[in-house]
C-alpha cells in the first residue's frame, strides 16, 4: 500500500520492479488507522482479520528469517 | 519456499506493506529534498506559544484514532502514545457523562501508557514529523498533567483526598516538563486548572 504517492509513480513502480500483486493508493487514512508513524510497515493478518504479525522496518523477504517469522505466525505448522 | 508452501501461507495470511515508494524506489534522495519532503514542517522560535486553536485536545484525540491499541499489542513507542491517548478520549468520554468512579481507569491507564513514551521519547514536540510531510501533535507531558488535573477532580468526587495530593504534585511535574519543552496555551489552561482548583492554603 502507497501512502500518498502518485499513481503514474506506483505504474511505474511496479513496472521497474516487475510487482505483481496489487498495490493501493492511500491517502493517509489506512495508515492513520493502522497506526503507522514510520514507513514500510508491514501486517500480517489472518484470516478471522485479526493483526497476528508486525514488522517495523524493511526486510528481505525471500531470506529464511522471514520463512521462519511466516511459520511461526502460522503456529509452527510446517 | 516451495510453491505449496507459498500457496498455503498467501490462504492465511494477506500481509500489507504500507510505506511510501517515493522513499524508497522511484525518486532519489534530492529529488525528494526538492519535492520538500520535509519543508512542510514549520520550525518556530523556542518561546512561541502555540494557541489553542492549533494544539489542542480533540486534535491529538483525531490523530490517534483508529484500531484499539491494546497493551498487550504494544510494540512500539508510538503505539503507547496512541495508545495513551486513545484511554484519554475514554476517559474524558466519560467525565462528560458525570462518570466520575468509570473515568478514574481510562485516565490512569493513560498515564501508564504515556509514561512508557517518555522513556523514549522524553519531550513534548507542537509538531512531530513521523514519515514524509505527515505531522502529529506529540505531547505526552502535557497529556499526562491534563489527567492528573482531571484526576484531582475525580478524587475530590470520591474523597481520596491523599490521591489529590500526589495528582497534584505529579501533574505540576509533568506540566513544567511540558513547558520546558514547548509552550502551548493549553499547558497554561492546565497550569491555571491547577491554581483554580487547588486554592492555596
Amino acid at each position: 500500500m502507497a501512502i500518498k504517492d502518485k499513481e503514474e509513480d506506483v505504474k511505474k513502480y511496479k513496472s521497474e520492479f516487475k510487482i505483481v500483486t496489487p498495490i493501493m493508493i492511500d491517502d493517509g487514512q489506512v495508515a492513520d488507522a493502522f497506526g503507522v508513524w514510520s514507513h514500510p510497515e508491514t501486517f500480517f493478518i489472518n484470516r478471522e482479520g485479526k493483526i497476528v504479525g508486525r514488522v517495523l522496518k524493511e526486510m528481505d523477504w525471500t531470506s529464511k528469517g522471514v520463512k521462519n517469522l511466516v511459520q511461526y505466525l502460522l503456529g509452527g505448522k510446517k | 519456499m516451495n510453491r505449496v508452501g507459498s500457496k498455503r501461507i498467501f490462504c492465511f495470511l494477506l500481509v500489507i506493506i504500507i510505506g511510501l515508494l517515493g522513499n524508497r524506489c522511484v525518486a532519489s534522495k534530492e529529488e525528494l529534498h526538492a519535492h520538500g519532503d520535509m519543508a512542510s514542517v514549520k520550525t518556530y522560535p523556542k518561546d512561541y506559544v502555540h494557541q489553542i486553536m492549533d494544539i489542542n485536545l480533540d486534535k491529538v484525540i483525531n490523530q490517534n484514532r483508529g484500531l484499539k491499541v491494546l497493551i498487550e499489542n504494544a510494540t512500539a513507542v508510538h503505539d503507547y502514545y496512541r495508545g495513551g491517548v486513545q484511554e484519554k478520549a475514554e476517559g474524558e468520554k466519560l467525565l462528560k457523562g458525570g462518570k466520575w468512579e468509570e473515568a478514574q481507569i481510562p485516565l490512569e491507564k493513560s498515564n501508564r501508557f504515556l509514561q512508557v513514551v517518555l522513556r523514549y521519547l522524553p519531550e513534548d514536540e507542537a509538531y512531530r514529523n513521523i514519515y514524509g510531510d505527515h505531522v502529529v501533535i506529540f505531547v505526552p507531558n502535557l497529556l499526562i498533567a491534563d489527567n492528573y488535573l482531571k484526576l484531582t477532580t475525580v478524587y475530590k468526587k470520591m474523597g481520596k483526598d491523599k490521591d489529590i495530593i500526589e495528582a497534584e504534585r505529579n501533574g505540576k511535574e509533568y506540566l513544567s516538563h511540558s513547558l520546558a519543552s514547548v509552550k502551548t496555551e493549553w499547558a497554561f489552561q492546565i497550569q491555571k486548572g491547577f491554581e483554580e482548583a487547588l486554592p492555596k492554603k
